[in-house]
């Protein structure tokens, strides 16, 4: 019989520079094998659960904390400091800060060594976690050289070898490409075919998990239980609270809901009734001839490893252009020569018809704008205001005006690293656009943002392509590229492998050989089509 | 040592690290300084070795760890330098002793500028003894031997002590420090 | 050289660099230099042509040295007994001192080549848990921030990249960039230090020095030798050089 292995009851968790409480009376059971999915807004306490439950919290806690949380029918506040987190092992987001070791075998044997495991058992057991999230061959390799997906698969390891008896997973895949995101899940999923381990799972993105659970709960803005039970329900009655807390409905879902259909939706694109359509939306480019960049040979080494060759690209005024490929396959590399960030080692590339070393650093740099992908690595300043001030000459109504577009005008004094994830973007976007650039560049914009940035963000660069700004974006969000782009470039190992309309790409190109999927609804026809083959 | 969080402890080896960048950057401009006008040039810019005891105690203010943070800046220049060698660890407790010395008289309980200027002060003073014996300035003329100690007291006011306030006051804004007892006082006094 | 306990070896080249400190011998300094040089290049497994690579900037930095010591010396008692000094005739005992802190600067760098070119890293932090009783909360810690270190670099080249691209290369001078760039490498470091901190916690980690090691190290007689070895030569330098005067 399943026995219950965490008892939570009424659990309440107040910051002490907070007036409301982060966790609002939490209870609930997890019993042994259970896979329960945690869905919730940003902010709605979901790491500080995490934190209370790992054994981190209280001690570690800045505020109070009231209730009870059993593990094993015995308090946790019973237990010696260390224990719990043992027994309830924890993968976080950010696969560059789970280490404190610098080679594989040596950040297992850490974990081994809390353990007060004896040295002569440690190789054995190494070698088990290793092989069973695949990285055994890595094993005397430094782990700056490992992938943000073998990373990640490294803090699962070091924490299986603990042998835990609850595994909390906090947003595993935020930080990954969806090759890598995929990989994790399948590797989780045999896991849990092999162990039956019991499964915390926290996080932003439904689809991938779909497999593996079997219960979820729902946590409100503040910290409040407000569903615990099957996902299929929960989707279906609360789809509206949980896109307005920006969570990503499954992507059948979504479809269901442009498809107008009567609930209950379903959560799988193979279950959804043949015979949808959906608005193509994929705007073509006018033919102008005149060409803002202009790639001709280059070639960028490192090292002598060739990293980048492109023997010829030109990109049309205009256009809206997306870039998309695997982690590593050159994308990044691509738009920083282009702007002229990175020097080729050889070739030559033009702007507006002049040679990029030709132009002059800043008058280069107000026709192109760049938007990277960590916000904060762009801000000069101390305040929002500031910001979008920057360099120009203050047209007070303009700044108004942008503050108003990002939805950050009440936020003007605000230092720009205090900003939540979602308003930082939309601020690095918007400081690019003061200048009205002829040229931007954007760096994965929406990568692990929530739905209503991302709506947000499309928007507000959008507008700006209506107005003549020609748009190059990187990105692994193939629903965008299918919403606005123009063109498409696949990269991969440093070259340009395909080159086309949106349309064609998702008609001829296997995307799986590059680590892409099909956006959604490309996926159902192409479904639907294999169904009618085999009916 | 025991009360203090692991989290006081990865950030002053963070600290370390940033600030051990920079000060492998500063090493060459130290060998042409020295090269231009003689040993004095060292102890113009000396006040950067110190740098990070200062803006981790003005950050963390717990006892000790001006003295600590240092010496895991001294540990880390070992690890990351190619060519330091270890006994720059027992220069950088040398050094850490100075500047803890300035906030154990006031017994820990101010961080205002002065105390760390004072902590500046301290650490040329620590390191100039060490360096008195090290170098061999008992071969140099006496009258520059004294500029030199007033020259590195300058800078370690200046550069240790008043950079490194503005530095750490930067770092509260940000909202990174809210953990941390400077970020608190940073948030009170917004809000009051 | 590699298998020698890391602590006892700092040890030694600590000791040995501070008993240095108070030799102004210029003759038994240089002995020491060539003994050092020996003790790495025989037993160290370095190869020569990287050695003297590195020791290039340690010239460069003694000769600086030398250079400075002879304008700033102080007066000598007896300025009327000179040594002929490439092209100048100067107080001997100024060319004496002058020689003696410059071939000690390059004595300690010596000394510290030998640490650094036959060590691993994480042995010597492990030894310094294991051998010289430092808390492994410290120890461990320390390990964790050095691992940002190709993180934080990466970070700086992007962080230039993004101010280059606004334009903040226009109208500042390089000091203030130099603190433009520093906040957000520190606020990131940060950030990044306390999340490895909760990371650590989180696979059972209390800092407590009852905890095993997958990796260890002893000491041995070998260890002991080389310390007693590496001393006695100052004092068999001094010997020698005395000899010759």
């Amino acid at each position: 019989m399943k026995q219950p292995i965490l008892e939570v009851n009424q659990l309440t968790v107040t910051f002490e520079e907070e007036s409301c409480s982060t966790l609002t009376d939490l209870s609930f059971t997890i019993q042994q094998g259970d896979s329960i999915l945690l869905l919730g807004p940003s902010g709605s306490g979901k790491s500080t659960l995490t934190y209370c439950l790992n054994g981190l919290y209280p001690k570690e806690l800045d505020g109070k904390m009231s209730g009870t949380i059993s593990f094993a029918g015995s308090n946790i506040e019973e237990f010696k400091s260390g224990k719990i987190s043992l027994e309830v092992g924890t993968v976080f987001q950010d696969p560059e800060t789970q280490f404190c070791m610098l080679t594989v075998e040596d950040e297992i044997a850490f974990g081994l060594e809390n353990k007060k495991m004896s040295p002569e058992l440690m190789e054995s057991e190494i070698d088990r976690v290793l092989s069973l999230v695949g990285l055994q061959h890595r094993r005397k390799d430094q782990i700056h050289t490992l992938s943000g997906g073998q990373k990640q698969r490294l803090a699962l390891a070091a924490v299986l070898a603990l042998k835990p008896r609850l595994l909390i997973l906090d947003e595993p895949t935020a930080n990954l490409d969806p090759a890598a995101s995929k990989d994790l899940v399948e590797t989780i999923r045999h896991l849990k075919e092999q162990q039956d381990i019991t499964l915390l799972i926290i996080e932003h993105n439904i689809d991938y998990w779909l497999p593996i659970i079997n219960r979820t709960m729902l946590l409100d803005r503040d910290g409040s239980l407000f569903f615990d039970g099957d996902l299929r329900e929960a989707v279906n009655l609360y789809d509206e609270e949980l896109q307005q807390r920006g969570i990503w409905l499954p992507e059948a879902v979504l479809l269901a809901k442009q498809a107008q259909l009567v609930k209950p939706w379903p959560l799988t694109i193979d279950l959804l009734p043949h015979g949808l359509q959906f608005q193509t939306e994929t705007p073509e480019v006018k033919q102008t001839k005149k060409y803002i960049v202009h790639v001709e040979n280059a070639i960028f080494r490192n090292k002598d490893k060739v990293l980048l060759d492109i023997p010829a690209l030109d990109i049309q005024q205009g256009e809206f252009l997306a870039i998309t490929g695997k982690n590593g396959s050159g994308k990044t590399l691509l738009s920083r020569l282009i702007t002229g960030l990175l020097k080729p080692t050889a070739g030559d590339i033009e702007f507006l018809g002049k040679k990029l070393r030709r132009w002059k650093t800043n008058e280069l740099y107000q026709q192109i704008g760049y938007v990277f992908q960590n916000p904060e690595h762009q801000f000069l300043t101390d305040s929002v205001y500031g910001e979008l001030a920057f360099g120009q000459t203050v047209n007070e109504e303009e700044i108004q005006k942008s503050l108003e577009e990002i939805h950050l005008s009440e936020q003007a004094d605000k230092h720009p690293f205090t900003l939540s994830q979602g308003q930082k973007r939309r601020l690095s976007v918007a400081t690019m656009l003061v200048q009205e650039p002829q040229l931007l560049v954007l760096d994965e914009p929406t990568f692990g943002q929530d739905s209503h940035t991302t709506e947000v963000l499309m928007d507000l660069i959008w507008r700006h392509h209506q107005r003549g700004c020609t748009i190059i974006m990187i990105t692994h969000d193939m629903g965008l590229v299918d919403r606005y782009a123009s063109r498409v470039l696949i990269a991969d190992q440093g070259r340009i492998v395909e080159d086309n309309h949106p349309a064609a790409i998702w008609k001829k190109t296997d995307l799986s050989d590059y680590g892409l999927s099909l956006p959604a609804k490309e996926a159902y026809y192409k479904r639907m089509k294999e169904d009618s083959v085999y009916a | 040592m025991k009360s203090w969080r692991m989290k006081d402890i990865v950030v002053m080896a963070a600290l370390a690290v940033v600030f051990g960048i920079v000060y492998l950057l500063f090493l060459p401009v130290n060998v042409v300084m020295m090269g231009l006008i003689g040993p004095i040039g060292t102890d113009i810019i000396f006040g950067v070795w110190f740098l990070v005891s200062i803006v981790a105690a003005y950050i963390i203010q717990k006892p000790g760890v001006a003295l600590v943070s240092e010496t895991i800046a001294g540990i880390v220049e070992v690890l990351i330098g190619s060519s330091v060698g270890p006994i720059i660890i027992l220069s950088a407790i040398v050094q850490g002793l100075g500047a803890e010395a300035a906030f154990a008289i006031t017994r820990y309980r101010s961080y205002h500028v002065l105390v760390l200027m004072g902590a500046g002060v301290g650490a040329a003073i620590t390191s100039f003894i060490w360096g008195y014996f090290r170098g061999g300035f008992v071969a140099l003329d006496p009258s520059y031997v004294v500029l030199m100690l007033v020259v590195r007291i300058i800078s370690g006011a200046v550069i240790s002590g008043l950079i490194g306030k503005a530095i750490s006051e930067a770092l509260a804004k940000t909202g990174t420090l809210t953990s941390f007892p400077l970020g608190k006082t940073y948030r009170h006094r917004k809000a009051g | 050289m590699h298998n020698i306990n890391p602590s006892i070896k700092a040890g030694t080249v600590t000791l040995a660099a501070i008993v240095i400190a108070f030799l102004f011998d210029p003759l038994a300094l240089l002995l020491y230099i060539g003994w050092t040089i020996a003790v790495t290049l025989l037993f160290g497994k370095v190869q020569i042509r990287k050695y003297l690579i590195y020791l290039l900037p340690f010239t460069l930095f003694a000769i600086g040295m030398l250079v400075s010591t002879l304008l700033f010396a102080k007066t000598p008692e007896n300025p009327s007994i000179t040594q002929h000094f490439l092209f100048w005739d100067l107080p001997r005992e100024t060319v004496q001192d002058a020689l003696a802190l410059a071939i000690r600067v390059f004595s300690y760098s010596t000394l510290s080549l030998l640490f650094v070119l036959t060590t691993d890293k994480v042995a010597f932090i492990l030894s310094l848990i294991q051998q010289c009783r430092v808390s492994p909360k410290l120890a461990y810690g320390i390990l964790a921030g050095y691992r940002f270190l190709p993180l934080l670099k990466d970070e700086l080249t992007t962080i230039r990249s993004a101010h280059l691209i606004r334009g903040a290369k226009t109208n500042t001078s390089k000091f203030s960039r130099y603190k433009q760039y520093t906040i957000p490498l520190l606020a990131s470091a940060i950030r990044k230090a306390e999340r490895t901190a909760i990371a650590m916690e989180s696979k059972g980690f209390t800092g407590e020095r009852d905890r095993t090691f997958y990796r260890t190290y002893h000491t041995s007689w070998i260890d002991w030798i080389f310390a007693a070895v590496m001393l006695g030569a100052i004092v068999l330098c001094i010997i020698v050089s005395k000899s010759f005067q």
